[in-house]
């Protein structure tokens, strides 16, 4: 298997099963000497159910954040991501199950006295106050003396970069700057738990993304626990330590970012993180896999678990997978067999990020499933053109079921 | 099973029930119980065959007839001209467009007993042809409720999204099809609920009609008051009055349900577009050059003409009139100055109870409480039933105690029509809060009552202070109730001195009624204008 390596930068390694399945209790390893390690610290969610009428908005999730680290919560939009984090706040009443934060249970606990803190999506910030103002709500709210709550603003902004910016006005703040302001007036109390609903949503992406590294950054120097619930995967990805995927209420997978892209365990969880190569295969002895009649090579994965010889399976090539092999020159005939080489007739070409994307499919197999493949090339090959392409076997990944 | 929510639930809905119950209360005694006490005292006794023999009456009949009839004319002539009005305010930027905002509300504010002042003077200066005619009284109400078109329409339209429009032209829509299917379809329901206002004010007009009316012109409402007052035949108006209620209530509702619809509309509405006039090219100018004229013709020259007015004493100009205004004598029981002394103590009393009863009840309607509904209908019920009902209501419901000779009792039924305004102003802006602004607050560790301090009414403090102006204003001009309510001599108000100068013959009288009206429109325009000047676009309903 191979192991995610993850900065020793103090964080925490949690959930070091790898592949978590849905309810699987992954321990929280103490590490970083924050203040807010304890036992039993971080957050704990067993059950929890949130019905809305018939329909069940979260349907019993359970995970648990280990104190420091940030645990990402995705899912398409009506997934319930956002209902969970509501109900961890203490805003959407439980059905059924427990939350627990810092060490304690938040069963009848009123929202104000829940110890978290929040961050919305477009900032929510306090029109009618300025920059202290709205970092300084919560300390306001905890009677910290007047100088204290001065002094606590000012260290804040400037850990989020607005040093000075106390007396803004918060409508004359850019979006990256009111997202700033509410990240520190979230952190302001020093929550037992930071919660980022969407939280760079509103912003372009070139902010968004450096915005998100510094969150992480200052998530990891503070020692931090967070949840974080978003749709987009790159954004869980990069901020996380952990990514929790949700389908209709339902928690289908948790892990490290790059062992869920690598071992997604459903179909679902492998389209909606985006890989775009799913193809039905039959696993042979020794865990080759044979798609369209090519054999590609053995999968790392092996045989067993639920995959045995000659079963029919959906694998996962990841468009790191595939590259070019050598270009063939007029009508060749089908693919030779075991050389882990395929051939595909090229739909169409795109360019991002310095790469090309090149979309196929079979030859011989006009319904069959398409191919992507990341051209690492000068120049991409026209449509219409026939190409082959080397499989790593190594990286393919069967779907339970 | 741990339920964090359940009893902490069970408490909010408790004080938000208790929250609801005090204007409940408030709107209870001072509201329905007087109205009650109207519908049973026309029925009490006499029986509903009296009823259907007052309803018969000829007489009734044509003054039924003539309330719906003018009230009609009144809306369609408003809409008519508060349209083009409406759009240009909306739609255009231009230097003094504020000043002409400000021009169209404050007669709105103005009191009836001024326009109709104004009218007056205009009508016997200028075309006494037409002073007997129709033509002052429509002049007056559209005068009063261009406001109610122009800040209702306007208000939707410069929110409305324009990219609505350009997207039906890409489609392929000509100017009139745009107007026809995207412009009218949206704007129906702001353009019938503001009709719906309309129609009831000028329905239950009293003063314009009671002064430019002229003999054989009576309204129900005048009815009212000249069977209650004039002829004491109290079981004829208690018909009247449970008539014009029933009408009342049932455009009122119907009011309601368009506000809501707008103010449903509005949400996720954009920023104003208003666009340069120098960028509409000629047609921005000639709707510019339209709306001004309406405002110039409709506005300006009657406000002209009653300062002129004022300042004239025989053929020359000068202050004589405003200094009669200090001396008493035999036509008022005070000084047309201590008069309005007493007004502007009783605008103080009325803005004061009015705001407080009008936020707490806004608090209510805006929550969750099973009472919120009720009460939302409820606090309109004051904007619609004329004051004039109202005003005979107290007079048969508060016998009790002897209530009715209170001093109390004028400022009170002031703040009772004043509080639809502060809820029209409060509202909205509570409606407007986000609630995550409020979730925020509650993770920061703030409880109910710090989130309403800390929250709620820092961003709704400036709608508060919008809704006491404007009930301070009504209440300076307020004339149906005080009709039936003052008890002369310290409760004898400037609306009450304007009227009884006003219908009397003689050039001096004339002249200082005219003055007090300036007085009295100076006054309550510096409010509006004040009001006017600081708030922001929100719509509100007025």
């Amino acid at each position: 298997m191979s192991r995610t390596e993850r900065a020793g930068a103090g964080s925490v390694a949690a959930g070091s099963a790898g592949v978590e399945s849905v309810g699987v209790e992954s321990v929280g390893v103490q590490s970083v000497g924050t203040g807010l390690a304890g036992d039993g610290a971080g957050l704990s969610i067993r059950g929890v159910t949130v019905a809305f009428g018939e329909v069940r908005a979260v349907d019993e999730v359970s995970l648990e954040v280990a104190p420091g680290e940030t645990v990402a919560v995705v899912g398409p939009s009506g997934s319930g991501k956002s209902t969970l984090l509501r109900a961890i706040a203490g805003l959407e009443p439980l059905v059924a199950g427990e939350i627990r934060a810092g060490g304690r249970s938040l069963a009848g606990v009123p929202v104000p006295h829940r110890d978290l803190g929040l961050m919305f999506q477009d900032h929510a910030l306090f029109p009618h106050l300025d920059v202290a103002g709205n970092v300084a709500f919560g300390l306001r709210m905890k009677r910290w003396p007047a100088q204290r709550q001065r002094a606590r603003v000012a260290d804040l902004l400037e850990l989020v970069g607005l040093a000075g910016l106390e007396h803004r006005a918060v409508h004359e703040l850019s979006g990256g700057e009111a997202q700033r302001v509410a990240l520190a007036r979230a952190l302001a109390p020093e929550p037992a738990l930071l919660m980022l609903d969407e939280p760079f949503g509103s912003l372009d992406r070139v902010l968004r993304e450096q915005l998100t590294a510094e969150v992480r950054r200052l998530l990891q120097e503070l020692g931090q626990t967070a949840l974080h619930v978003t749709h987009d995967q790159g954004e869980a990805f990069a901020l996380a330590d952990r990514v929790a995927v949700l389908a209709a209420g339902r928690l289908v997978q948790v892990g490290e970012p790059a062992e869920l892209w690598r071992r997604p365990v459903t179909r679902f969880v492998a389209e909606f993180l985006g890989h775009p190569n799913l193809w039905p295969a039959t696993v042979g002895a020794d865990g080759r896999v044979t798609v369209a009649g090519v054999d590609l090579g053995a999968m790392s994965a092996g045989v067993g678990a639920g995959v045995g010889p000659g079963s029919e399976v959906t694998v996962v090539v990841p468009v790191t997978a595939l590259a070019p092999a050598a270009a063939v020159a007029g009508g060749g005939t089908g693919a030779g067999g075991g050389t882990g080489a395929l051939e595909v007739e090229v739909v169409a070409a795109g360019f991002a990020q310095g790469r090309y994307r090149v979309t196929g499919r079979w030859l011989g197999d006009d319904d069959g499933a398409p191919v992507e493949v990341v051209w690492e090339a000068d120049e991409a090959p026209a449509a219409g053109e026939r190409v082959r392409l080397a499989v790593r076997s190594d990286r393919v990944w069967p779907l339970d079921g | 099973m741990p339920l964090s929510s359940g009893q902490t639930g069970f408490r909010r809905r408790a004080a938000e029930v208790s929250l609801a119950a005090g204007p409940a209360l408030f709107l209870a005694v001072l509201v329905v119980w007087p109205l009650v006490a109207v519908l049973v005292r026309s029925l009490e006794g006499v029986g509903p065959e009296r009823v259907v023999e007052v309803l018969g009456r000829g007489s009734v009949r044509s003054v039924m007839a003539f309330t719906v009839g003018q009230a009609l004319l009144s809306t369609v002539l408003t809409l008519a001209l508060g349209l083009p009005v409406a759009r240009v305010v909306a739609r255009y930027r231009f230097p003094g467009v504020r000043v002409l905002r400000a021009l169209v509300v404050v007669p709105f504010v103005l009191p009836t007993v001024v326009v109709a002042a104004a009218f007056a003077a205009l009508f016997e200066r200028y075309a006494p042809g037409w002073r007997d005619s129709l033509v002052p009284v429509l002049a007056a109400h559209v005068f009063f409720n261009l406001a109610v078109v122009v800040r209702v329409v306007g208000g939707y339209w410069a929110g409305a999204d324009r990219r609505l429009d350009e997207a039906a032209q890409v489609l392929g829509a000509g100017p009139w099809q745009v107007f026809r299917s995207v412009t009218v379809a949206r704007l129906g329901p702001v353009l019938a609920g503001s009709a719906v206002l309309v129609f009831l004010f000028t329905f239950t007009s009293f003063g314009i009609i009671r002064i430019l009316g002229g003999p054989g012109r009576a309204t129900i409402e005048t009815e009212i008051f000249r069977y209650a007052v004039n002829r004491t035949e109290f079981d004829v108006a208690a018909v009247l009055a449970a008539l014009q209620l029933v009408v009342v209530l049932g455009l009122a509702s119907v009011s309601a349900a368009f506000q809501r619809r707008i103010s449903r509309a509005q949400r996720g509405r954009r920023r104003p577009t208003a666009q340069p006039v120098g960028e509409g090219g000629w047609p921005a100018r000639l709707w510019l050059a339209g709306a001004l004229s309406i405002v110039t013709v409709v506005i300006v020259v009657p406000v002209a003409v009653l300062v002129q007015g004022s300042l004239r004493v025989g053929d020359r100009y000068g202050f004589d009139n405003y200094r009669r205004l200090f001396t008493t004598g035999d036509l008022l029981p005070v000084s047309a100055a201590r008069a309005l002394a007493t007004s502007l103590q009783y605008a103080l009393v009325a803005a004061v109870v009015a705001s407080v009863v009008g936020v707490v009840a806004a608090v209510a309607v805006t929550g969750g409480s099973p009472l919120a509904r009720p009460l939302d209908v409820l606090t309109l019920v004051p904007l619609g039933v004329s004051a004039v009902t109202l005003g005979f209501g107290y007079l048969v419901a508060f016998t009790v105690f002897d209530l009715r000779r209170s001093v109390w009792l004028v400022p009170v039924s002031h703040a009772v029509i004043g509080l639809p305004f502060v809820l029209a102003a409060v509202v909205p802006a509570l409606r407007s809060i986000d609630p995550r602004l409020r979730e925020v607050a509650a993770t920061l560790g703030a409880g109910g009552v710090a989130v309403r301090r800390l929250v709620d009414w820092p961003l709704v403090r400036g709608a508060a202070v919008t809704g006491a102006g404007f009930s301070a204003a009504v209440s300076l001009g307020e004339f149906g109730a005080t009709s039936f309510l003052s008890r002369g001599g310290d409760s004898f108000t400037a609306p009450l001195a304007v009227a009884r100068l006003v219908s009397q013959p003689g050039a001096a009288l004339r002249g200082q009624a005219l003055a007090l009206s300036v007085v009295i429109g100076v006054v309550v325009a510096f409010v509006a204008a004040l009001i006017e000047w600081r708030r922001s676009d929100r719509v509100t309903l007025l």
